[in-house]
């Protein structure tokens, strides 16, 4: 049995959308998710946008609170924890935002910026601060010379290595990773992947990496969970979806990924019209608008999760 | 000899800041034939759009045209008269945005706007341009668009706005038409949809298309020639057949390698180019891509020529020549 870090049991997030006078509908933006990430593992959390993957990241470290479901961290009930008790666990858990310039605060210096949650959890002395500044900053791949200056004083790149040492500071053993690459230029991503995959091995984290890029997160994450409006479609070993791509969503997403190769043609899938509103749920399975092989029980029933084999479900009529 | 549609012979455009002059388009020349798609890349600030703005001379201030010719269907483009030039805009050369959103006016419907341009450059009045502006709708695969024609932008989706933003570039059928990053705000989903519209589009009208991207992907599906950017110079430029086949500047290998591949398996370290995109302001001397490349030498102090390695495929870089 695998040792798991983060259990997610059957949540769900709804937001009020006023809709004229004094008239509110939900919007079902995580609407009955099972999700868990293991001791080491990395998940990726892939999706089109709106499809609720950031509320996830975001209830997986209580940073909202959910309408209802439940969110254990290393066997810990978040919910059931005080004010206290979840300030101590939040060491453990931190997260790396997308934009690395909306992020970090422009008034504060560097050193600020990584050492403030040291200075929050009482972790170090002040004498220590400057010494485990720097080292946060070379475990990143900057040096000593970044620790006074501003974060309008560095590139894109740069300011994501920062939000990548201020997550690293109170020592966390679980990371979300919310579209972290990007905003970047891709020479440049590159770089952040490779820095995220060494701090992943010598530090023994775990991440749940979310990205629209299937590619990105085929390279990052052991496991690959596909999101459609609210809902996990699929779920399975990031080798295996890439070679048995076995929802139909999931199999466009990939096919429509433009290949830089030339002499490759690749027949994209065009899925039908727009991805529908999180307020306006469609019946049975929520794909089933846009799907190409939808037939008759699509409309009327939720299909169940089917289990493939080798750590693979679907959520499809199709392989039931 | 073919002439060429389009022909930009040494185009700077500079911008006169309080902190300096950011050359953000630095002598560049660039021709493309009719029915041509050319695919222009680089990344953020490598003077892509900028070059889009220049060939319109819609260049924002503080930034000035400071040199160049640019030939369209052999006239001049910026020795035309501010009138001229709004006859060509729009009519011969049109550009879609990389973000509808911004791009549209927010308080007429889409209909209004695909007429106002009909309406502007042919002596068809306000009734049938509106009827036009359905077929326009329809055609670019908007489904029933005798209702989206009197809607506002905020009702439609990304994709729908974007849909709408090819309708009015393709209104009045020019022979030219940029498109800056087109699907960059879109999802991949709605991307290969808004891609095979413009592809159709682009074969059956047989325009050319200046496809601006930053995704080398798209540039290998959809482009016929590739141009690659780096701060305000094109450095390497060929068939993109043979460019992804051959690539020659390092830059062009390293962004290549730099991005994650789908046939290969996952647990690999991506190839990175070290550092990041130097500032306008503090660019080196020599060749600009110095500070990043792997394979430099003395002489790269000094800035190599565009030269032709092998016929049609141009390389700016002393290494390689």
């Amino acid at each position: 049995m695998l040792d798991n870090l983060l259990v997610i049991e059957d949540i769900y997030k709804f937001f009020p959308v006023k809709v004229g006078f004094g008239k509110t509908i939900e919007a079902k933006a995580v609407d009955g998710v099972n999700l868990t990430v293991a001791r080491g593992e990395a998940v990726g959390l892939v999706g089109e946008s709106g499809c609720g993957k950031s509320t996830l990241g975001r209830l997986a470290l209580k940073l909202l609170d959910p309408t209802s479901g439940k969110v254990y961290f290393e066997g810990r009930d978040l919910n059931a924890l005080d004010k206290q008790e979840l300030r101590t666990l939040r060491k453990k858990m931190q997260i790396i935002f997308q934009d690395p310039f909306a992020s970090l605060n422009p008034r504060m210096r560097v050193q600020e910026i990584i050492t403030e949650p040291l200075i929050i959890h009482a972790l170090v002395e002040k004498n220590e601060l400057e010494a485990r500044g720097i080292a946060l900053l070379e475990k990143v791949g900057l040096t000593a010379q970044a620790l006074h200056r501003y974060p309008h004083e560095f590139s894109g790149g740069q300011r994501q290595r920062i939000g990548i040492a201020r997550a690293l500071a109170s020592g966390p053993s679980f990371i979300v990773a919310d579209e972290p690459v990007s905003a970047l230029d891709v020479s440049v991503q590159a770089q952040i992947i490779n820095l995220l995959d060494d701090l992943r091995n010598d530090l023994h984290l775990s991440f749940l990496f979310i990205a629209h890029d299937l590619n990105v997160v085929r390279h990052f994450s052991d496991r690959v969970v596909v999101m459609y409006l609210g809902k996990i479609m699929e779920i399975a070993p990031a080798e295996e979806i890439y070679l048995n791509p076995s929802h139909p969503y999931t199999e466009a997403l990939l096919a429509d990924i433009p290949v830089a190769d030339p002499t490759i043609h690749k027949k994209h899938i065009l899925l039908k019209g727009d991805i529908p509103s999180p307020t306006q749920i469609p019946s049975g399975c929520r794909f089933h608008t846009r799907c190409i092989y939808s037939f008759d029980p699509c409309d009327k029933i939720v299909p169940r999760t089917t289990d493939l084999g080798n750590g693979h479900f679907v959520d499809c009529h199709l392989r039931a | 000899m073919t002439l060429d549609l389009l022909d930009i012979q040494g185009l700077s455009t500079h911008f006169f800041t309080r902190s300096g002059v950011i050359k953000a388009v630095d002598n560049l020349s660039l021709s493309l034939q009719k029915g041509r798609v050319l695919g222009l890349v680089g990344e953020s600030g490598c003077g892509k759009t900028v070059t889009a703005l220049s060939i319109l001379n819609l260049v924002p201030a503080p930034g000035r045209i400071i040199s160049g010719r640019i030939f369209f269907e052999g006239r001049e483009l910026l020795t035309l008269s501010p009138e001229e030039m709004r006859s060509i805009r729009g009519a011969q050369i049109s550009m879609i945005f990389q973000e509808p959103m911004t791009a549209l006016n927010p308080v007429f419907t889409v209909g209004n706007q695909i007429a106002e341009i009909l309406t502007t450059h042919s002596s068809i009045v306000k009734k049938e341009a509106m009827v036009s502006a359905v077929e326009l709708l329809r055609s670019v695969g908007i489904p029933s668009p005798e209702k989206r024609v009197h809607e506002y932008p905020h009702q439609l989706s990304g994709g729908m706005r974007q849909r709408v933003m090819i309708a009015m570039a393709i209104s009045c059928k020019p022979s030219l038409i940029l498109a800056d990053e087109p699907t960059t705000a879109l999802d991949v989903t709605i991307q290969a949809h808004i891609l095979e519209l413009l592809s159709r589009i682009q074969e059956e009208m047989g325009m050319a298309v200046i496809l601006v991207t930053h995704d080398l992907g798209l540039i290998a599906e959809r482009a016929h020639d590739v141009a690659v950017m780096y701060a305000g110079r094109i450095v390497e430029q060929a068939e993109t057949r043979e460019l992804f086949a051959n690539p020659r500047h390092p830059y062009t290998r390293g962004l290549m390698a730099s991005i994650p591949k789908p046939g290969e398996s996952g647990k690999k370290r991506l190839r990175t180019i070290a550092g990041s995109v130097p500032h306008f302001q503090d660019l080196p001397e020599g060749c600009k891509f110095i500070t990043r490349c792997d394979i430099k030498t003395a002489q790269c102090e000094k800035e190599p020529d565009f030269i032709e390695v092998t016929p049609g495929h141009m390389v700016r870089c002393f290494e390689i020549q």
